[in-house]
């Protein structure tokens, strides 16, 4: 237990130390409306959606793509190489507009959701939600004021990547 | 510091046994402040479970835990108190039970479903007004489990307490009345299932009392949801006839905000207590009218003294580690971790806390892996009851040990009970277990944490009586 909590804190250093920073101030038209799943120009649509900055980091492996809005919550999307989204992390007071961030993907966790509530009829609904699909694995959690949660399509995690590091 | 504090604290913890839920000691390395009345009443009190239970007064409401109102979706460890609401300055009120209680949100949510089924609660809703006449309000509220809430805030008069429910009274509070078939159209960015209806939801409303007066203050700054350039999308929307819309973000004046009526009362303003008796291992039928009652203000009259209760300071500055709750120290781990928070905090991000939560129905806390504790699904489920100890330490320096217990989640479930002192859940399951320690690494102290002690919450900006710490805070 101990060394798993280790090994990931170390993940996080190190993308930290890698990571080079680029500030981005780009408008660029919209395009896809996908996010997860979609191209990197759809990055470019969430940020004109939430009226929110961007930065870019990049550290070989991927870039990320972090979205502060103005209403707190931060959103980081995860571009492998070939310039597909293939993860995203989000964290904050609101919920993030998830059909917006998941795209394609919303339908797949919106039926998860819906059978973790048929499932679960006496856990509370705000109570932290699992989905763990073939196509899509997210966690989402928290509460009023403090919201975190991470999707990721597993089949489009670049090599070397550790699921783990979308946060 | 936080790791030098947490040293020091569990080398000099010993925690005491207790019953049921109960049981706990304290290792205060700060003031805890307080004064008030120790927690008696010259009349109506109750001593079941250890607690001192509070029972009668202007300021006390009936807190009971049953199966709920909807016999098709039974509810278990979910506290329900009665609310009068009344058309603003009008004696035209409607009385409505099983309102569940809520420390986790803020302001009063009634289906409008709900109404007609008390006297002359068709009335009432007929009569009652949006706070804003001319540019209609309505709120979406979304959940976790990717349902939601909509409906219009409308103005009303709450009232709570005392003989016939009517002991204190809150002017004019903008409410949410949801699940509304005469409402504005859901607006396509007001996302997921909604489902706030009573056959939906299994109660008839819910009223958050937590540590804040306005829906907004979860911001984290006064001027939440007031300027249209830093509110939230997809919360507070402005009508046009039967079509409503945030773009742009409405502002949203704090007296047109969904509000908790607490915070409006003319003394007894400063948060609220729960008083609810130790349940046994193995859990009861639930807590019958009488047994359990929530207490309106801190300090504020003879009946609702801190005594000797520890507080843990909630801070309201988000730029503050934290913020959002206290630290949770379990087998010798902080939870959330302290420099995750940090590092998560150098990178702009928000970070996260451990809380107490009357609105979750268990403890949800860490993962399998985490707790070492086996899950089935989305609870714990051991073979064999486990007593467990952590601490609760808060920005400031205060902490409180807990002692609490954990039995195998479907073994409860095949009574017919309601009310369940060891319920838990992970708050993550499957591959990879765990996210990260800030992201599932907290502990969610739900009702079980408040069967056999007396939980004080009180709220931010809302000024305390003379030798009572400010809001907000948590105190047990």
């Amino acid at each position: 237990m101990e060394v798993k909590i280790r090994r990931r804190r170390q993940a996080a250093t190190q993308m930290i130390l890698l990571a080079g920073i680029v500030l981005s101030s780009l408008f660029l038209p919209i395009g896809a409306a996908a996010t997860l799943g979609g191209n990197v120009t759809s990055v470019e649509t969430d940020q004109q959606q939430m009226k929110a900055k961007r930065a870019v980091q990049s550290n070989g492996k991927y870039s990320v793509h972090e979205i502060t809005t103005p209403y707190g919550t931060v959103v980081r999307e995860y571009v492998s190489p070939d310039g597909k989204v293939f993860g995203v992390a989000w964290r904050g007071p609101f919920l993030p507009d998830f059909q917006q961030l998941l795209g394609n993907y919303y339908a797949t966790f919106a039926q998860a959701a819906q059978q973790a509530r048929a499932a679960q009829a006496r856990r509370s609904r705000n109570a932290p939600l699992t989905v763990e699909q073939p196509e899509l694995v997210m966690h989402s959690a928290g509460h009023a004021r403090a919201y975190a949660g991470q999707a990721y399509v597993p089949g489009m995690i670049p090599q070397g990547v550790d699921a783990q590091e979308i946060r | 510091m936080r790791n030098i504090v947490f040293v020091i604290l569990i080398s000099a913890l010993s925690l005491a046994g207790g019953c049921g839920g109960g049981g706990s000691s304290s290792t205060s390395s700060g003031s805890t402040g307080g004064t008030g009345g120790g927690g008696t009443t010259p009349g109506g009190t109750s001593t079941a479970g250890g607690n001192t239970i509070v029972t009668s007064g202007n300021n006390v409401a009936p807190l009971i835990v049953d199966a709920g109102p909807v016999p098709a979706l039974p509810t278990s460890n979910v506290p329900y108190t009665t609310v009068v609401v009344c058309v603003p300055g009008k004696t035209n009120c409607v009385t409505i039970d099983h309102v569940s209680v809520d420390t986790g949100s803020t302001g009063l949510r009634i289906p409008a479903t709900a109404f007609p089924l008390f006297t002359n609660g068709a009335t009432v809703l007929a009569a009652l007004q949006n706070v804003n006449p001319s540019a209609p309000v309505a709120e979406c509220v979304q959940f976790l489990d990717n349902t939601f809430f909509w409906g219009t805030v409308k103005s009303a008069d709450v009232k709570m307490g005392g003989s016939s429910n009517t002991g204190e009274l809150a002017s004019s509070v903008p409410i949410h009345v949801v699940g509304d078939p005469s409402a504005p159209t859901v607006p396509v960015d007001c996302t997921g299932t909604e489902e706030d209806t009573v056959s939906t939801l299994g109660e008839n409303g819910r009223i958050g009392v937590g540590n804040f007066q306005y829906d907004c203050d979860a911001l984290g700054f006064t001027n939440g949801c007031t300027a249209s350039s830093t509110a939230p999308p997809g919360v507070y929307y402005t009508c046009t006839g039967s079509t409503c819309s945030d773009s742009p973000v409405p502002a949203v004046p704090l007296n047109e905000q969904v509000r908790n009526p607490v915070s409006l009362f003319a003394t007894d303003n400063n948060g609220v207590i729960f008083e609810l008796p130790a349940v046994p291992i193995g859990g009861q039928t639930g807590i019958a009218a009488g047994q359990g009652s929530m207490v309106f203000g801190i300090g504020t009259q003879s009946n609702n003294g801190l005594g000797s209760a520890v507080v843990l300071t909630l801070d309201s500055n988000p730029n503050d580690p934290a913020w959002s709750g206290f630290t949770t120290v379990y087998n010798g781990v902080s939870y959330p971790n302290a420099a995750e928070n940090t590092t998560l905090l150098a990178n702009g991000s928000y970070t996260f806390g451990s809380f107490l939560d009357s609105g979750s129905n268990g403890f949800f806390f860490l993962d399998q892996p985490q707790s070492g504790i086996p899950n089935c699904g989305d609870w714990y489920c051991p073979s064999a009851a486990e007593t467990l100890t952590a601490v609760n330490e808060a920005t400031g320096g205060n902490s409180h040990g807990v002692q609490f217990s954990i039995s195998n989640a479907n073994t409860l479930f095949n009574t017919n009970f309601t009310a369940f002192s060891d319920l838990a859940g992970p708050n993550t399951t499957g591959t990879p277990n765990s996210v990260t320690q800030a992201e599932d690494g907290y502990f969610d102290w739900g009702l079980p944490f408040f069967y056999g002690r007396n939980v004080y919450t009180a709220i931010w900006n809302v000024t305390p009586p003379s030798g009572v710490p400010a809001g907000p805070f948590w105190a047990y």
